[in-house]
């Protein structure tokens, strides 16, 4: 049966691949540190190889994407004007939305370290709002 | 006794940490040691001092003279240590460390002699200056005398500096003698650069002198010998500024590609950098805001892109700065970030106000632009039948056509397998003489292939879906038929070998052309195919990535096993494999019509920046020139149709 690239299985797969890959590539790094820490050389070797490589697993999937739109914000990958809009609607919405949000539950369950975290990016994300906001009126 | 401690401990941090110092310890980090002495020699003629230069290659060691001040023999004031010795010893201690503002010096690592001297086996200098002529031997970067005066001075003019080194081998392991090519090439390049400098270069093989009146416009005509360029005169940019200098040559060609040779202070950054981007950046907001400006009813949709305002440039730019900074240990992409704005805005000025004044070359651009918006509009188009074909899971003949059409015009010269002659012969060579046999050659492009079995068998026919591959082939083959892999144009049973290379990858469901073979091969007839495949499974997916951005129309990057069950499956038997090992030239290979620049670029960094795990088990190469050289690994197999 025809079916939509878009609207398939195998393109939220591809997402699922995406969004997986990245997370490795993060743990792979952050377990390097520790790695590194406890003087395990053979160990760090093996992380920092496989950190290496997952970005090309990642961009991989991002390959068969970027016709369509970013996984992660829903905007066609394209041109850097287009995907500094990309980038800055999902830090728009992270900076808006997501991290208060995130902020005032864990107040409210009383994780306050937790909060004051969420808070922290929040802040950040702000300024990386107004640095992609003057990128794109630059363009 | 406290000098000759640090002096001791500086030589052994070099040899102790090459890489750290040179780049690395390949035939690379050798060649180095040589190019710092010629721009040692290079910043006395900036000084207005030195005039001529003349290298001299022997198999195991180099000669560089100038005829410069003469490197000074008197005591360093502070150091109480002769100035030569200090240079020859001490890690940053030339006179070009000190710098004044208009002062830009060369130089790739700025680490100087002493690098030079401590990664030797042996290494003489004899200078002349105002106080006579003097030499010294150092072994291993220790000195093995006191600094003489030389009894028969070999130094020909008034003043100067000559040294000698033999490269340690127990350094440089892969090293066996210089490169006498790349000499002489970085040479003649380095002599655009430096135009008012006489350079000489003696070898066994050849010897030649170079001598550039014109500097980089020279440099310019020399990449434009073979191609035809837009306008008569180039254009030229200059930016002095703020501890920078910008000069850049360029013109417009017939072309479509780039081609911008950057330097920054004499060091070739073949993968350009902040210069080369707000060039790149700077012509482009240009040629847009002339558009808007001048033919605004005349164009429609969106603004240029990089790629279509920088399509046919060619040119050279040589960056001079104060302090440059580059990313990574080879230093070939320059990273000043501060630099941007300025390149960038100048260039668009310069530009602005050059075709402003110059109207006429405008509109010819201007015409070239619109004929390029076009051809883009089309290729995007065939662009997008091809992701039609991925989402319908239809073959889409048209695709192939198209594509292959075009590319058959330059087929040959197109990739290096293409018409290797070994590759070939290790096709034919899974074949016995049958001066019987009928063979069919199945997606046969030009037919090379096929051609390989004609000795052995009686006839060969082709088949391709292509119209002009068709027409190529004839040349080659007893006859061409144009048809459909997927549905091949014979009855069953006719064949006594059919034969294919490097096409199953490119059709989806590639078990059934597979089943279409094993149909018209007659029973106990053999199926020759040979395809790349990675190394290993560490390889495959990085080589997916490679091979996808060339070639849209990659469906597969099949790995052994899998094409293996693949034979099997199709219920061939008797598989035999054979494997070689081809180097492919990477920037020939994606100089393709399917591939677009961004691609190309892409392609570019992920060889780049390849991991150490990729790098184990897949060997390519960034040669000084920035080429990609990758090893392909080539197995043809052999299977035959069960009696």
């Amino acid at each position: 049966m025809e079916k939509n690239f878009e609207s398939s299985q195998t393109y939220l797969n591809l997402k699922k691949a995406f969004e997986e890959e990245a997370a490795l590539y993060f743990r792979y790094k952050f377990f390097l540190i520790v790695a590194e820490y406890e003087g395990l050389d053979k160990v760090s070797k093996v992380l920092r190889d496989f950190s290496e490589g997952s970005l090309d697993n990642v961009h991989g999937s991002l390959d068969f994407m970027r016709h369509f739109r970013d996984p992660s914000s829903n905007v066609p990958i394209g041109n850097s004007e287009q995907n500094i809009k990309s980038i800055l609607q999902t830090e728009i919405e992270q900076s808006s939305q997501s991290f208060p949000g995130m902020a005032k539950i864990a107040r409210e369950e009383g994780f306050t370290d937790v909060a004051s975290w969420f808070d922290t990016l929040e802040k950040l994300k702000r300024v990386h709002v107004s640095t992609l906001k003057e990128l794109k009126e630059d363009k | 006794m406290s000098h000759e401690i640090i002096v001791l401990s500086e030589v052994e941090a070099v040899r102790t940490n090459p890489s750290m110092y040179i780049g690395s310890v390949s035939n690379d980090g050798v060649h180095h040691l040589l190019y710092e002495l010629i721009h040692n020699a290079i910043d006395e003629a900036i000084l207005g001092t030195a005039t001529e230069v003349t290298i001299t290659i022997a198999d195991d060691h180099c000669e560089v003279v100038d005829n410069g001040r003469g490197i000074s023999t008197a005591l360093h004031s502070q150091l109480q240590v002769p100035n030569l010795e200090l240079v020859l010893t001490r890690l940053h201690s030339g006179s070009k460390f000190k710098k004044s503002n208009n002062e830009f010096t060369t130089g790739l690592h700025g680490v100087g002699l002493s690098c030079v001297n401590a990664l030797s086996t042996s290494l003489l200098v004899e200078v002349a200056n105002n106080d006579g002529v003097f030499h010294q031997s150092y072994k291993e970067g220790v000195a093995q005398s006191k600094i003489l005066p030389q009894a028969k001075p070999t130094i020909k003019t008034k003043s100067g500096t000559k040294v000698t080194f033999y490269p340690d081998k127990k350094i440089f392991k892969e090293f066996v003698q210089f490169d006498i090519d790349r000499i002489f090439e970085f040479v003649e390049e380095t002599s655009y650069l430096n135009p008012s400098i006489k350079f000489n270069v003696i070898s066994k093989k050849k010897t030649k002198s170079f001598e550039s009146k014109e500097g980089i416009t020279g440099l310019l005509n020399n990449k434009l010998a073979s191609t035809q360029k837009l306008f008569d005169d180039h254009l030229k940019l200059h930016i002095e500024k703020e501890g920078l200098l910008f000069d850049c040559v360029f013109n417009w060609t017939a072309e479509n590609e780039t081609l911008i040779k950057s330097y920054v202070n004499g060091v070739n950054t073949f993968l350009g950098g902040t210069h080369v981007n707000a060039f790149r950046v700077g012509i482009r907001k240009a040629l847009n805001n002339l558009i808007a400006e001048l033919f605004v009813s005349k164009w429609s949709g969106e603004h240029l892109a990089i790629e279509e305002a920088l399509d046919g440039v060619f040119g050279v730019i040589n960056t001079k700065l104060l302090t440059p900074h580059f990313e990574g240990q080879t230093k070939t992409r320059l990273t000043n970030f501060e630099i941007v704005d300025l390149v960038e805005n100048e260039v668009c000025t310069q530009l602005t106000n050059y075709f402003k004044k110059n109207s006429k070359q405008f509109l010819i651009i201007f015409e070239r632009l619109q004929a390029l918006r076009d051809t883009r509009a089309n290729s995007k188009r065939v662009a997008e039948r091809i992701l039609l074909q991925y989402a319908t899971k239809k073959i889409n003949e048209e695709v192939y056509k198209k594509q292959f059409g075009e590319r058959s015009k330059t087929w040959h010269s197109s990739a290096v397998w293409i018409t290797h002659d070994e590759l070939l012969k290790s096709h034919a060579a899974h074949f016995e003489e049958n001066k019987e046999a009928i063979a069919l050659d199945v997606c046969c492009g030009s037919g090379v292939v096929g051609a390989s079995f004609k000795h052995k068998v009686k006839k060969v026919i082709g088949l391709d879906l292509t119209p002009e591959m068709v027409a190529l082939s004839k040349t080659r083959l007893d006859e061409v038929h144009q048809g459909n892999v997927y549905n091949i144009p014979f009855p069953e049973n006719t064949f006594d070998l059919v034969c294919t290379r490097e096409v199953l990858h490119l059709l989806p469901y590639p078990e059934n052309p597979v089943s279409e073979i094993f149909r018209v091969l007659k029973p106990g007839a053999q199926f020759i195919v040979g395809q790349i495949l990675p190394f290993s499974e560490i390889d495959s997916a990085w080589m997916y990535r490679i091979f996808k951005k060339k070639q849209p129309l990659i469906y597969n990057m099949f790995q052994e096993e899998d094409f293996r069950k693949m034979l099997l499956n199709a219920g061939f038997v008797d598989l035999e494999m054979t494997e070689m090992n081809v180097w492919e030239n990477i920037d020939v290979w994606i100089n393709s019509y399917e591939t677009t620049f961004q691609h190309r670029h892409e392609i570019r960094e992920i060889y780049r920046t390849a991991s150490a795990e990729i790098k184990k088990v897949h060997p390519f190469k960034i040669l000084p020139n920035g080429e990609i050289h990758d090893l392909w690994r080539w197995c043809v197999f052999s299977v035959r149709k069960p009696k």
